[in-house]
């Protein structure tokens, strides 16, 4: 049960943050072609929560560690775009698919460390109430 | 509390009793130092020692050993680590192969991988699986 709802909450962070990131580039791009979008990031999030929360049972604590998970989640996106709905891939499309993995991966992380930070802010306050003067 | 000291009759065991309404923190260490005196028994160098939970930082297990961290000596301890979870309730899981001393904790920190690190007082770092985390916030009331 645990693993469920560790997989649904990753689920939902990363897929909100995939939806900030492409409606961004909806915006500039005018593209309309929103219920297929809305399939794709479904499946890119399920896709990818569950490379990250493989990733993260294991001890990544070393920068290659991040550096691999985020290689592995370009990879999933590019293979699935390919294989879903693009006939060609060009090197700008290549960039524009690594800098927007990297911002959802910045966005995903960064709002889980401040809600973690929030909790283990509270956790250090009782630390120090219970233990501080030992 | 009231305390009764009794003379057992003369083929009874001798027998401590705790009746309680509500099992709070301070009963609960008398419960574990009743039942363990404080002490754990540590081998090091050939040399068996008496150990205090109160120097002990972390109880770690390391292929299927299980070791006991002081401030700079390490004890084999020759229990599996289920069995020291009880030990003391200052003593909590923390990951799948590492209890710690809460009262050894200096602060802990969020990482980037969800998990949090603590930061023990004589400043290694232990970290805390995410799925553990639930239990610390019980244990501390948070």
């Amino acid at each position: 049960m645990k693993k469920i709802r560790e997989c649904i909450k990753w689920f939902l962070y990363i897929t909100s943050c995939i939806l900030i990131v492409r409606g961004g580039i909806y915006y500039f791009t005018g593209d309309i072609n929103i219920s297929k979008a809305i399939l794709d990031i479904i499946i890119m999030g399920i896709l990818t929560t569950l490379v990250t929360m493989f990733i993260f049972s294991i001890d990544i604590d070393s920068h290659w560690g991040y550096l691999i998970h985020y290689v592995l989640l370009i990879i999933i996106v590019l293979l699935y775009l390919e294989w879903n709905q693009w006939p060609h891939i060009d090197l700008n499309e290549i960039v524009i698919i690594i800098v927007a993995v990297a911002i959802v991966y910045l966005l995903v992380l960064g709002s889980y460390y401040l809600i973690d930070a929030r909790e283990a802010k509270e956790i250090n306050e009782k630390l120090k109430d219970k233990y501080g003067n030992k | 509390m009231k305390i009764t000291i009794e003379t057992p009759k003369d083929n009874e065991e001798d027998e401590i009793i705790i009746r309680y309404h509500n099992l709070d923190q301070q009963l609960l260490d008398l419960i574990y130092t009743l039942n363990n005196n404080n002490n754990l028994i540590g081998y090091i160098d050939n040399k068996i020692v008496k150990l205090s939970l109160k120097d002990i930082y972390y109880i770690e297990s390391v292929d299927n050993k299980t070791f006991a961290y002081t401030l700079n000596r390490v004890y084999e301890i020759k229990k599996k680590l289920y069995e020291l979870e009880n030990i003391h309730s200052d003593f909590l899981r923390i990951s799948k192969n590492t209890i710690i001393n809460l009262s050894k904790i200096d602060y802990i920190k969020p990482l980037f991988n969800a998990k949090f690190e603590a930061v023990l007082k004589n400043n290694e770092k232990i970290i805390i699986s995410r799925q553990y985390v639930k239990a610390l916030k019980e244990k501390l009331e948070v």
